[in-house]
């Protein structure tokens, strides 16, 4: 496990940012730097704005105040194109290409936006499906494929695109129990080789087993921000103290 | 009077010659306007600033005045303005009407699409025209299918109106071949059962599509 460290560069920052929906503040005068190789896990009741901190961080939804800084660099409507191919994302609903056989999915982002040939773009993805365990499925339609196989060939194609950082919004929480499993052996493969990472999970045990540092996001705010250990150990807060009690029942 | 099988046989060249026609305007018109109804379908479902007001009251017009007088509102209207043949005419006049009933197909089919994979483009760096193009319209065109198929027999029909601008498709033979031996029945049954044939060749297409479609990724067109 690689644990937080200050000398290491700040990937991700973001700073005062404010996000509503009409009257309703999401995000409010939110900050937060995230940093090389670390694992930042988020979570917390419903409503409280994960998901839309993830998406605003990839230009899904615009931010009312405040900014967002990629590696120094403030990301405006001109760069977010740009910024966004080192940004990976992986949604709770797979949202793969349905029009796509799973080796287009993978490489039609690589070919088409990165510019890469098309065979160094296939042995890039074969070698993927092959660490994750999914290889035979290349030729598939994502409607031929399990829940927990559609989500890795999610992760594979994000990972495709060679980030520097990934986003995960709660990968497993439209999967069976025993899919849930085989994707998180994928995001702790990443991990292991110090991909950095914002994921939004429930899986309480599995984000004490990877996180650098965990959030907890309650009505619009970061309340608690700690490293894991103290963050299950140390905090002194009412609100989390009872979000963990019935998470973790 | 009845059906007078020795007239048809004096008159199959003219028939033959009329189908031809009527196959040719079906065939281009249907291309262009295909490519025409998902260009203009894209654009009513993107909101383009401007652009979008205006192809928006391109297609409710279009689709809400009949035809024929459209045909004729381009045939005295335009070829006053500038020399254009009958031919241009009466494919730019199909193009226009039977394109905008497929635009709304299109619109329909685009917004049926769940976001995700709209923002899951996005999020791997492709613009908004890129991801309309490489997912959106394959899709959209895929799930509508069944209904762009409809368009293409009622295109197929459309083109018997071109008979009022001089085009010498299978009605206006049909028109011909009764005014000369005063046997409507014949010469009209024999046009009907030509149409009657292409809607049954263009049904044939469109199993095959259909077991393609299912075979290739399982979307179920409605
Ligand atoms: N597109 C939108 N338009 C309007 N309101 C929205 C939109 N997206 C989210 N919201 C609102 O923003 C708030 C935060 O939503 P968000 O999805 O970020 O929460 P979350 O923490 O991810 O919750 P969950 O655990 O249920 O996924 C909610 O009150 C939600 O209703
Ligand atoms: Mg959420």
């Amino acid at each position: 496990m690689i644990f937080m460290n200050d000398d290491k560069a700040v990937i991700l920052s973001l700073q005062h940012v404010t996000k509503a929906f009409g009257k309703n503040t999401v995000l409010d005068d939110m900050s937060l730097d995230v940093r090389e190789h670390e694992i930042v896990v988020l979570c917390g009741p419903s409503g409280g704005g994960k998901s839309t901190l993830l998406r605003t961080i990839n230009g899904l939804e615009k931010i009312n105040d405040g900014k967002i800084i990629y590696r120094g660099e403030q990301v405006t409507n001109k760069n977010i194109k740009n910024i966004r191919k080192h940004i990976g994302i992986v949604f709770q609903s797979f949202n793969l290409f349905d029009n796509l056989t799973v080796r287009d999915n993978l490489i039609i982002a690589p070919v088409k936006v990165l510019k890469k040939s098309k065979e160094e773009a296939i042995r890039q993805a074969q070698e993927f499906m092959d660490t994750f365990g999914i290889s035979d499925k290349m030729d598939a339609y994502p409607h031929q494929l399990s829940g927990g196989q559609k989500q890795r060939v999610a992760i594979v194609r994000a990972m495709m695109m060679e980030p520097d950082i990934m986003l995960f919004d709660e990968p497993t929480s439209a999967l069976d129990p025993e899919m849930i499993k085989e994707v998180l052996d994928a995001i702790r493969r990443l991990a292991q080789i110090g991909m950095t990472m914002i994921i939004v999970t429930h899986e309480i045990a599995f984000a004490k087993e990877v996180a650098s540092r965990m959030l907890f996001l309650e009505s619009a705010s970061i309340r608690v921000d700690a490293p894991t250990e103290e963050f299950f150990t140390g905090v002194q807060d009412e609100r989390l103290q009872k979000f963990l009690s019935v998470i973790l029942k | 009077m009845g059906f007078n099988w020795r007239i048809l046989a004096g008159t199959r060249d003219m028939y033959l010659d009329g189908l031809l026609v009527t196959i040719l305007y079906s065939i281009v018109a249907i291309i262009i306007a295909v490519l025409w109804g998902i260009l203009i379908g894209s654009i009513n479902f993107r909101r383009v600033k401007g652009l979008s007001l205006i192809t928006r009251a391109y297609t409710t017009f279009f689709r809400e005045t009949p035809l024929l007088v459209q045909i004729y509102f381009w045939f005295y209207g335009l070829s006053r303005i500038m020399p254009v043949s009958a031919s241009v005419i009466g494919v730019m006049a199909l193009v226009f009407n039977d394109g905008a009933f497929i635009a709304e197909i299109v619109r329909g089919g685009l917004q049926s699409i769940d976001r995700g994979q709209e923002e899951a483009a996005y999020s791997l760096g492709f613009s908004k025209s890129q991801t309309l193009f490489y997912f959106l319209i394959p899709q959209a065109v895929r799930k509508t299918q069944d209904s762009i198929m409809n368009m293409v027999s009622i295109i197929i029909k459309d083109t018997s109106l071109l008979m009022w601008i001089t085009i010498t498709e299978l009605t206006y033979v049909a028109h011909r071949v009764n005014s000369k031996f005063y046997q409507p029945i014949t010469a009209y049954l024999t046009a009907a059962a030509f149409y009657f044939t292409l809607f049954l060749i263009v049904q044939g297409i469109k199993k095959l599509m259909d077991r393609r479609a299912e075979k290739k990724n399982g979307l179920i067109a409605t």
